[in-house]
């Protein structure tokens, strides 16, 4: 029976007190659950958010130990960079020299740099004694040398040990003299019986007795670490896993996450549990005490557990004292029992800090009601294992004193083949023979092994990633010196040639539209700016209900904009909303009917039969089933014509606890003033501007919101390149901008429009306001952008293994829509994968760089900006958002099963804000495998072109910067806007950066040339200019 | 060329091509050949579109034959004593329904999981399950007599196991696979036993011979009703059926393509389709019927309750299914065969295509939502508004725990089985033992002879130091 009263004396007295600590644990163990809401708005941010104040591989060894993930993709991965090329041996020997190192000196054999770079190319490792065996008898361990062994150090090897065992054989007394000079254990055969047999055997087989004598000289080595006596786990769940080989989280998990999604679903059931309006507790604990409702046999008391405690503070307080875990340890503990189900846990904090994420009404979400009912579950889940399992029936608490009694499995319990094999492997490796080992003193073995302990895995792998991220970073540093060298004409455009200006995100699949668009319109310029250009705003389009914030989440809009329609189009939006109304309840009834018993009984034999055609249909011909329902949709529904009303007269009322809708003209002035400025857009004007935002699309995909503009909120930033394109045309606004120094000629005309990162389709807003004269520029533009889109299209294509081989541009835009379209296609687009650098800086710095969509290209002119406001606007909000993306993608790549969301196929959306694993999992949140499958995960590269003196001033004012630089989330390089001269950031302050001693960046005519042919990585190249001398 | 022959090389084509399809990737697999992700898919589709080619030209000319039942005799199995065990296969309306539902559903699916299953490491695995799958599925189809199909029904069952089971690295699918298989293995013992009394009473198994056999029309009430019982244990096996039906929910740990192929659209059904088939016997067998019913709408009741409650797509898809199949069985029970198969096939069609966009049906709710308005859509809950709230509870609890069918199933049923597993062993050691004893007088040292020790490995200091 399960105690259910706790001793009343432990609840007086510093119960205040206690409650209080335990408010304060669970403020702190809410900063470890994940941070994700609802995956309808995907916001991109550090997985280890939790962690950013600390550096960063101490944050991904801590978050290693307190959520059992890896801190760095495995050895073995970057063992295969290296083997391709990716990583270099100087690289590998940079990485070293800056990073702490083990600090045992050596006194003989090898030198640390060897035995260093040895151990990083290389495993070494413990046997247990039973594999052991095998290998020796199987792999013949101690007769053949390694396979991973270089071929020159093998030959170096055998030739030296072959002959110094000759002479060794010819100069002793007898077969006992050599055994004793090689360490006593040296046993070659059952054929050698004396020395000439011993001198034939090492001309029959040198191998087997260069390797044979070598493990004698080994053998002779001293254990050098005392193992601490296994023990058995502290925490209950992993305790009784272990003993029991049941999982109590079996039990407890379906009934927990059956509820918990219960509580905060928010439309999928039709019969929604009741009392929801109580909190969780309330409403779980309405329904535990249920009369007439059984409980499975584990639960056996849970009535009368419940009917004494009615707060969860009560719940759990007890039952921390029940299991008798003592005050200080409380905070650990609840972590490791939230941590449980982390996904869960972190969505019913997240939804409780965020009320707005969810539609008002909503039931409100509290941890401490999840963490009681959550905890409940466990006691009764480890009671039930132990009692059933351990035939153990006393309290709880004393369970881990019972088992610690228990002796540990005869496997568990044997000592692992230890330092003679570590030396053996190392000495092979190293190329050391027999008798070098045996010249080695027992200082000098234990100083090798000492070392090697010392550079364990996650030290290594941490070498490993400073050498990844160094070669990547060479190549894009000296790819952007490379390009500077060329000549000034080549990557700007003259006054003369001026013919458009496409202001685009500057998200990193951007990169290579731009580049298609300035090669197919010499005279175009493109600017990269945040994806919300500067017009933070609450957005409400024609259809949606609400305002959902267009910006970064950092920033907090001010103002509201609307979507409405024209004057004289009033009724057909009414129109539009009655049909959209109807359709919704006429497939909401249809659905829900299909779903029922009588009205599904009596509805599917009448008209299941259809369901064949639609599904033919998207199986065989996405992209006609797509353009077929969208017709017929837009044939049914009328679209109005819209406009937005972005300005407001200073005097207009405000509703009382509402947003002004639109912007004054000061307002405005302000934001397309700083906007303009921001990407250095201040006198040049082309006759045409053409203002971008970005959004993707995909069908089946619950994670669909990833691939939306991550500065606008993890949104469409459509509407914010429409609101900018009408502030800048607007007179009043112009008038002000002109004060303020950006000059907005009268022969410009500013136009908004969206690309759609998946379909690379173009749409534009209010062309009925272009005016007759600039018809034709937008025709040319459009023109250019058609082409631009068909080649960025086909660059895209070489990365999708689906795609065909070598298409036409043509084919390559027709595949890309298809894949837009196609419901099973679990990769629709590429996303923000490759992701790893951002360039804050003048066009002139990258145009004619082919950074293969791997880079933020920012637009940022130091000559409008003296004192560095402007690139401190910049860097604090392009910062945190680049450095979400990349982190994140960062994360869910090293280890997709605990940061990522595993692979999409069993994918089961619950509750309409998160998906699970098939019918019961934890909430699944991070990238999903398919998103990151090739991804390369390296820290961001951020090259600023500004001074280091610059870059430290901003730095010391925004304090997010200053922690992603300072503590190593972000690398940072300044780049001399005067001089061309590129500093890193390390711990020792900028240093000046230098290439490496290799070719220069190769040149390319077409970028299609240098990347055809392969899928695989493609370094940086320039363009090779007609002519022109470098 | 007649039209039985084109009829039965046919319907031989739809059943075999797929199997064919299998073999090929076996063989090749096995000699270390395996073919890479787009032939695969080349050899396992082109497979499935030859299947329902086939089966649209067994339809053809099905009708031009005007609707008449075409049993195939292939042949003695085998014979015990005198008895002989006939592969028969039979050609009907039923079948042919059956047989463009079961290709044009797997090509569909398979055409879809080629790519929803790019680059994932089961790939192979995947299609070679599903060329077996179809095989399996069209030979329990096109079968004449309860032993053939009763090897369809083991193939579709072990295909069933198995794809569950696909992302067998992780503990939750293989725990669901087994849950899935012990429940199938138990039900069907229920097809075993129906079988074996139908041979034993009446000398035959063969479908055509249920309506005109004078010595099954002779069976009785009691015979008839116990044969038509242990059918309906099969039936509640594979289609989830009161009180069978805990694992369907669970079951859904696979890819969603083969949630939807499984679980959604044939084999949950095979079950109705064995009872339609053993409809003439349960015509004379008024208890098996009146089971037939109470199981029917006892599982329609309480699946359309918990489907209510799923937050879930693929559970609340799962239990819509459940609670049509408990009506296509009050249907077969009524002796509505044509409408309980227009309802098989229909639904098959709409729940498959439903299960395959469920990861749709996060946004297409929001997006619902959003064209509706404000308001929240509007429910339909007759019975849910007259509950008082204490009921209210009671009953939603129930739901919410899925009336606590896998816990009951675990404790009585698999529990039961598992405790007599372990009884057989226990016997089995003390038998072996004593047989051994009587043999060989003392102990036997059963342990196999050691091999020649290697060098100890050196865990301690070595004796003198140097």
């Amino acid at each position: 029976m399960i105690p259910v009263s706790v001793h009343p004396s432990a609840a007086h007295g510093a119960a205040d007190s206690r409650e209080e600590h335990l408010a304060h644990c669970l403020h702190h163990l809410g900063h470890l659950l994940p941070d994700q809401g609802p995956i309808d708005v995907f916001v991109h941010h550090n997985t280890l958010h939790a962690f950013q104040h600390l550096p960063f591989h101490d944050a991904v060894v801590a978050a290693s130990e307190q959520f059992g993930t890896e801190p760095y993709l495995p050895e073995s991965r970057f063992r295969a960079f290296y083997a391709e090329g990716r990583i270099t041996e100087a690289d590998l020997r940079a990485a070293l020299a800056a990073s702490p190192r083990a600090d045992v000196a050596l006194l003989g054999g090898l030198d640390e740099d060897t035995l260093d770079l040895l151990l990083l190319r290389h495993e070494i490792t413990t046997e247990h004694p039973a594999r052991w065996r095998w290998l020796v008898d199987e792999r013949a361990a101690l007769r053949r040398l390694r396979p991973d062994v270089p071929a020159a150090v093998r030959a170096g090897f055998l030739d030296r040990s072959t002959r110094a065992l000759d002479a060794l054989a010819r100069d002793a007394a007898d077969l006992a003299a050599v055994t004793a000079k090689l360490g006593g254990g040296f046993d070659p055969s059952a054929s050698v019986t004396d020395l000439a047999s011993l001198r034939r055997a090492i001309v029959r087989e040198p191998e087997a007795m260069a390797v044979g004598a070598l493990w004698a000289a080994c053998a002779n080595t001293a254990v050098d670490r005392a193992k601490p006596p296994r023990r058995h786990p502290g925490f209950y769940r992993d305790l009784l896993k272990e003993l029991t080989a049941e999982d109590p989280a079996e039990l407890a998990h379906p009934v927990i996450i059956r509820y918990t999604a219960a509580y905060l679903d928010m439309g999928v059931a039709d019969w929604h549990m009741p009392d929801r309006h109580l909190g969780l507790f309330r409403a779980w604990r309405a329904l535990a005490l249920a009369p007439f409702a059984p409980e499975p046999p584990w639960l056996d008391g849970l009535d009368a557990f419940l009917r004494e405690r009615d707060t969860p503070t009560r719940v759990i307080l007890d039952l921390l004292d029940l299991l008798r875990v003592p005050r200080d340890a409380w905070a650990s503990f609840l972590t490791r029992v939230a941590l449980e189900l982390p996904g869960w846990a972190g969505m019913i904090h997240r939804l409780e800090r965020r009320p707005g994420d969810r539609a008002p009404g909503a039931p409100p979400a509290s941890l401490l009601d999840f963490l009681a009912m959550r905890f409940t579950y466990d006691y009764f889940a480890w009671s039930d294992v132990a009692r059933r399992r351990l035939r153990f029936d006393g309290p709880l608490a004393t369970l881990p004193a019972h088992v610690d009694a228990l002796p540990l499995h005869p496997h568990d319990a044997a000592a692992r083949v230890d330092a003679p094999w570590r030396l053996f492997q190392i000495a092979q490796l190293a190329g050391l023979t027999a008798l070098d080992v045996a010249a080695l003193s027992p200082e000098a073995r234990a100083a090798i092994l000492a070392r090697e302990d010392g550079f364990h895995h996650v030290a290594r792998r941490r070498v490993w990633l400073e050498a990844y991220e160094r070669r990547y970073r060479q190549r894009v540093l000296r790819g952007i010196a490379d390009n500077l060298k060329r000549p000034l004409k080549a990557r700007t455009v003259a006054d003369a040639d001026l013919t458009t200006q496409y202001v685009v995100c500057f998200d990193d699949r951007e990169e290579a539209f731009r580049r298609h668009l300035e090669d197919s319109d010499p005279g175009a310029e493109t600017f990269g700016n945040a994806g919300f250009f500067g017009v933070p705003m609450d957005y409400r389009g024609l259809d949606d209900t609400k305002d959902a914030p267009l910006c970064p989440v950092v920033v907090t809009p001010t103002n509201r904009v609307e979507e409405r329609p024209v004057d004289r189009e009033v009724s057909v939006a009414d129109e539009r909303r009655a049909r959209r109304r109807t359709l919704a309840r006429a497939l909401h009834r249809l659905d829900e009917s299909s779903r029922a018993l009588v009205r599904g009984a009596l509805l599917t034999p009448a008209f299941g039969l259809l369901t064949a055609v639609p599904w033919a249909l998207k199986t065989f011909a996405p992209r006609l089933e797509a353009t077929l329902r969208e017709g017929s949709a837009a044939a049914a529904i009328p679209t109005p014509h819209t406009e937005l009303k972005v300005l407001r007269r200073d005097d207009e009322p405000v509703a009382p606890g509402a947003k002004p809708v639109g912007f004054t003209v000061a307002e405005a002035v302000l934001r397309v003033g700083n906007s303009f400025e921001n990407i250095g857009l201040v006198t040049r004007f082309a006759p045409l501007v053409v203002v971008l935002g970005h959004g993707g699309i995909s069908v089946n995909n619950p994670h669909r919101s990833a691939y939306d503009c991550g500065a606008c909120g993890g949104a469409h930033g459509g509407p914010n390149a429409r609101a900018i394109a009408l502030l800048a045309n607007d007179p009043a606004v112009r008038e002000g901008l002109r004060a303020r120094g950006v000059n907005i000629p009268d022969g410009t005309w500013v136009i908004g429009g969206e690309h759609n990162t998946t379909t690379d389709g173009i749409t534009f807003w209010d062309l009925d306001r272009v005016p007759d004269s600039h018809r034709a520029h937008l025709a040319h533009a459009r023109k250019i952008l058609d082409a631009a889109r068909a080649l960025s299209a086909h660059e895209r294509c070489r990365k999708f293994e689906s795609a065909p081989r070598n298409p036409t541009p043509a084919r390559a835009l027709r595949h890309v829509e298809g894949r837009a379209a196609d419901p099973s296609q679990a990769r629709p687009e590429l996303g923000h994968v490759t992701v790893a650098s951002g360039i804050v800086g003048r066009r002139a710095l990258t145009r004619g760089l082919f950074l293969d969509r791997r880079s933020f290209v920012i637009s940022y002119d130091p000559a409008v900006d003296p004192e560095g406001r402007v690139l401190e606007r910049i860097l604090q909000a392009a910062g945190p958002v680049g450095a979400g993306i990349n982190l994140e993608y960062f994360f869910s790549c090293t280890d997709n099963d605990r940061f990522g969301a595993g692979t999409k196929l069993p994918h089961n959306p619950v509750g309409l804000f998160g998906v699970m694993d098939g019918s019961f999992s934890d909430l699944r949140t991070g990238l999903p495998r398919q998103m990151i499958e090739i991804h390369e995960a390296m820290r961001l590269l951020l090259v600023v072109e500004a001074t280091p003196a610059r870059l430290l001033e901003i730095a010391g004012r925004q304090a997010e910067v200053r922690e992603l630089v300072v503590n190593g989330w972000v690398q940072l390089v300044s780049l001399d806007p005067e001089t061309g001269a590129m500093q890193r950031f390390t711990a020792d302050g900028f240093v000046p950066w230098t290439p490496d001693d290799e070719p220069a960046t190769p040149t390319t005519p077409a970028w299609r040339q240098w990347y055809a042919g392969t899928m695989d990585f493609v370094p940086p190249a320039v363009k090779a200019d007609a002519g022109a001398s470098r | 060329m007649t039209l039985e022959t084109i009829l039965e090389t046919a319907m031989g084509a739809a059943v075999a091509t797929p199997a064919l399809a299998f073999l090929a990737l076996g063989v090749l697999w096995l000699l270390d050949r395996a073919p890479g992700e787009r032939a695969t898919a080349r050899i396992v589709t082109s497979a499935l579109a030859v299947s329902l080619a086939s089966s649209v030209v067994v339809a053809v000319e099905f009708a031009r034959r005007g609707g008449v039942a075409l049993p195939v005799d292939l042949g003695e199995w085998f014979h015990v004593s005198g008895y002989r065990f006939e592969l028969t296969t039979l050609l009907d309306g039923l079948t042919v329904t059956m047989m463009l539902l079961v290709s044009f559903i797997t090509l569909l699916t398979g055409h879809f999981s080629v790519r929803y299953l790019h680059r994932e490491r089961g790939f192979f695995r995947f299609f070679a399950l599903l060329s077996v799958f179809t095989s399996a599925m069209m030979l329990l189809v096109t079968a004449g007599s309860f032993d053939l199909l009763f090897a369809g029904w083991e193939l579709v069952g072990l295909t069933s196991i198995l794809l569950v089971g696909f992302f067998h690295e992780r503990a939750g699918p293989t725990r669901a696979a087994v849950r899935v298989m012990v429940t199938y293995r138990l039900c069907d013992v229920g097809l075993l036993l129906g079988a074996a009394m139908l041979h034993h009473h009446t000398h035959t198994s063969l479908f055509a011979e249920l309506r005109t056999s004078p010595a099954v029309l002779h069976l009785g009430p009691f015979y008839s009703s116990l044969v038509g019982m242990s059918f309906l244990l099969a039936a509640a096996g594979k289609s989830a059926l009161f009180p069978m039906g805990g694992w369907l929910p669970r079951a859904m740990e696979g890819p969603t393509a083969s949630s939807a192929l499984f679980y959604a659209s044939l084999s949950v059904h095979a079950g109705v389709y064995l009872l339609l088939r053993a409809e003439p016997l349960i015509e004379h067998a008024p208890l098996a019927r009146l089971a037939m019913v109470g199981v029917g709408v006892v599982t329609a009741v309480h699946a359309t309750m918990v489907a209510r409650t799923q937050t879930d797509a693929k559970s609340r898809l799962a239990y819509a299914a459940m609670t049509q199949v408990g009506v296509m069985v009050i249907e077969v029970a009524f002796g509505f065969t044509r409408l309980a198969t227009l309802h098989l096939a229909t639904h098959a069609l709409l729940r498959g295509y439903q299960m395959i966009l469920a990861p749709s049906s996060l946004h297409t709710a929001l997006a619902r939502q959003t064209m509706y308005g404000t308001d929240p859509l509007p429910g339909y809950d007759p019975v849910g508004d007259r509950l008082s709230p204490a009921t209210e509870r009671v009953w939603y609890r129930l739901a919410v725990d899925r009336f606590h069918l896998d816990v009951v199933f675990d404790q009585w049923v698999a529990r039961m089985f598992l405790r007599v597993g372990h009884l057989l062993d226990g016997f089995e050691l003390v038998s072996v033992r004593a047989v051994a004893r009587s043999l060989g007088g003392s102990a036997v040292d059963t342990t196999p002879p050691s091999p020649p020790t290697p060098p100890e490995p050196p865990t301690h200091a070595p004796q003198e130091a140097r």
